[in-house]
């Protein structure tokens, strides 16, 4: 068809390949090109393990570390009124909910402690709502604190329900003396108790040496009761549709109950910007450090987002303006392990497989704009047989250029190729959903 | 060889440029037209590749990502060129051969650098479509329309011009 241009460059291809090359110099080139790049590539690998040894720690304990914090002076003022929180304020300080629960006296002191040996744990107190309780405590000693681990938390109260925990604190390569920490656990339904007493423990570690500290105490406070509206209303964005079926309002949380049509062509993973608005525009978003959502197989989920339980607005409006969503049939990546071929993913490839083997597998994907996805896109993996393999440890890291993800399964006896359920990804789907609360 | 490069072993990856540096620096000179120019651009175009080689996901792709790299590179000097410089290729004396490629090559340039890079890696690479769709992360097909309408832009170019090409 088109021959004549075909030819044209045919002949021009052929006069340029006939130009003699100045290769000695090239090869002086590709050297200094190389020095270059390994030169930097030191540099950022010694910074990058830094970040990745400490992220990979936020990941494991579900925690958001943030480096610097703004606290408004209400809020250190009311924060500063009540002995011993004062050292909490950036444990909090990122929870518009959690401020105004400060603010609005529903924080309770409990001052229970125990001492064993040279360490004495402090329950100084805690934020108890139908949904859940933050426990705020410190350990301190004489010694060093440097290095020390939570290595596991339990919490036990009469008829108390199964929920989720978050907690752990960052240590800095300080020598420190005083370790303080919030402990989020949230019922997996509404709990109310006459009287709440609690029993906590906490099995700690310190330079190789195991402690547990058993500390019992009760909330002398009444636990505000929650507030529910019932919604039940179907949305649709571009044509995917969801039911909003309640928002429970508490002080810790507002839990906004959502089920998914089954019917969908797409898979709904992330709901990034839904939000609360009031009359006067004010925003309350996604819950930043502790549980953001409850999920289930059937496709119903509870969406948590910061409380504004004390506000007491006029108007209140649920908001929605992008949903993260593949097609159903690219919702999952299938991958084998031990070749590092993918046998499914998403039509626009933004993840890749950087490398992988039977016990570990590193994703990447490109930052748009500098910016790096944030949220962890891969939920269970499923082997050949349908076995699911569990990955107890996943890191999160990234660089100027791109997200990684890593992952750690814990067997290798799998039979490839597994199946990973992707719950985030950046591809959306765009509306304007607004729904009246009052 | 190129699975060790992937992997960011240093020796490799050398092996892996001596391999292409012919492709790449006639790359360079197709676009550039310039030895100096070339010399520099295969530098940059190693340091760009060293730093980025871990993310290249098929090893068989890797000559076809590196000359895009160096087309992408030569492209945004051309725009830094056109910018601060005057084409004074118009002075010298050139034979009626000459004039054929420096039409085509006109031709070429009033492209879009994707059209370009297609054109390029498809005819003065020889690369194949399935290592083009790859390293341009677009479905065959897609990769052969474009071509097809890349040609037809060509030819509109020539018949555009009509008689002043045939004197």
């Amino acid at each position: 068809m088109y021959e004549t241009e075909e030819a044209r460059l045919k002949q021009l291809k052929e006069h340029l390949d006939q130009q003699s090359l100045p290769l000695s110099e090239a090869d002086q080139a590709i050297c200094r090109g190389m020095e270059r790049a390994c030169r930097e590539k030191k540099q950022a690998r010694k910074r990058r393990k830094r970040i990745f040894g400490s992220v990979a720690v936020v990941a494991l304990l579900l925690l958001t570390f943030i480096t610097s914090i703004r606290v408004s002076p209400v809020f250190a003022q009311a924060v500063a009124s009540i002995p011993g929180l004062e050292k909490f304020v950036e444990l909090i300080a990122m929870d518009k909910g959690l401020d105004a629960v400060i603010q609005n006296d529903y924080y309770q002191e409990i001052g229970v402690t125990q001492t064993i040996d040279d360490k004495t744990l402090t329950v100084d107190g805690v934020i108890l709502d139908e949904t859940g309780i933050n426990i705020f405590y410190t350990i301190e000693s004489k010694r060093s604190l440097k290095g020390l681990q939570v290595d596991y938390i339990n919490l036990k109260a009469e008829g108390i329900p199964e929920g989720s925990f978050s907690y752990g604190n960052i240590m800095g390569e300080k020598e420190v003396y005083t370790y303080k920490d919030r402990i989020d656990y949230q019922f997996g339904e509404l709990y109310t108790s006459e009287k709440p007493s609690f029993d906590l423990k906490i099995a700690i570690k310190l330079q190789g040496e195991p402690t547990l500290f058993t500390v019992p105490f009760t909330v002398p406070g009444q636990v505000k009761p929650s507030e529910v509206y019932t919604i039940d209303k179907e949305v649709d964005i571009e044509g995917q549709k969801f039911t909003i079926e309640k928002v429970t309002v508490s002080p810790l949380r507002v839990g906004v109950k959502i089920s998914i049509d089954p019917a969908n062509t797409m898979k709904i993973l992330q709901f990034e910007d839904i939000r609360l608005e009031d009359e006067k525009g004010e925003v309350w978003g996604a819950i930043q450090n502790g549980t953001t959502a409850f999920g289930r197989e059937d496709g119903n989920s509870t969406l948590f987002l910061q409380s504004n339980y004390f506000s007491k607005p006029k108007k209140l409006y649920l908001r929605i303006n992008k949903v993260q969503a593949l097609k159903a049939e690219e919702a999952f990546a299938e991958v084998n392990t031990e070749t590092g071929e993918w046998l499914n993913q998403p039509k626009d490839q933004k993840i890749q497989l950087l490398q992988s083997n039977k016990h570990h597998a590193e994703f990447i994907m490109k930052n748009v704009d500098e910016v790096e996805f944030p949220f962890f896109f891969l939920g269970s993996a499923i082997d050949a047989k349908g076995v699911e393999v569990e990955i107890p440890t996943t890191g999160k890291y990234g660089d100027e250029e791109a997200t990684h993800w890593d992952l750690n399964f814990d067997r290798t006896d799998y039979t490839n190729p597994l199946r990973l359920e992707l719950f985030a990804y950046p591809n959306y789907l765009e509306g304007d959903i607004k729904i009246e609360l009052k | 060889m190129h699975v060790r490069a992937i992997a960011g072993d240093d020796e490799a990856f050398l092996a892996v440029m001596q391999l292409h540096k012919q492709s790449l620096l006639r790359t360079a000179l197709a676009f550039l037209r310039n030895e100096d120019d070339a010399i520099e651009a295969l530098q940059e175009v190693t340091y760009r590749a060293y730093k980025k080689v871990r993310t290249v996901k098929e090893p068989s792709y890797l000559k076809t990502w590196l000359i895009r790299i160096m087309i992408n590179y030569c492209q945004d000097q051309l725009k830094l060129r056109k910018r601060y410089t005057v084409d004074d290729s118009g002075l010298e004396t050139v034979s009626a051969e000459d004039i054929s490629y420096i039409e085509l090559r006109d031709a070429l340039a009033t492209l879009s650098d994707e059209e370009q890079r297609l054109i390029y890696l498809k005819y003065f690479q020889d690369s194949k479509i399935k290592d083009i769709a790859q390293s341009e992360n677009i479905p065959e097909s897609t990769v052969k329309s474009r071509l097809y309408k890349t040609m037809r832009t060509l030819r509109s170019y020539f018949e555009d011009k009509g008689g002043s090409d045939h004197v």
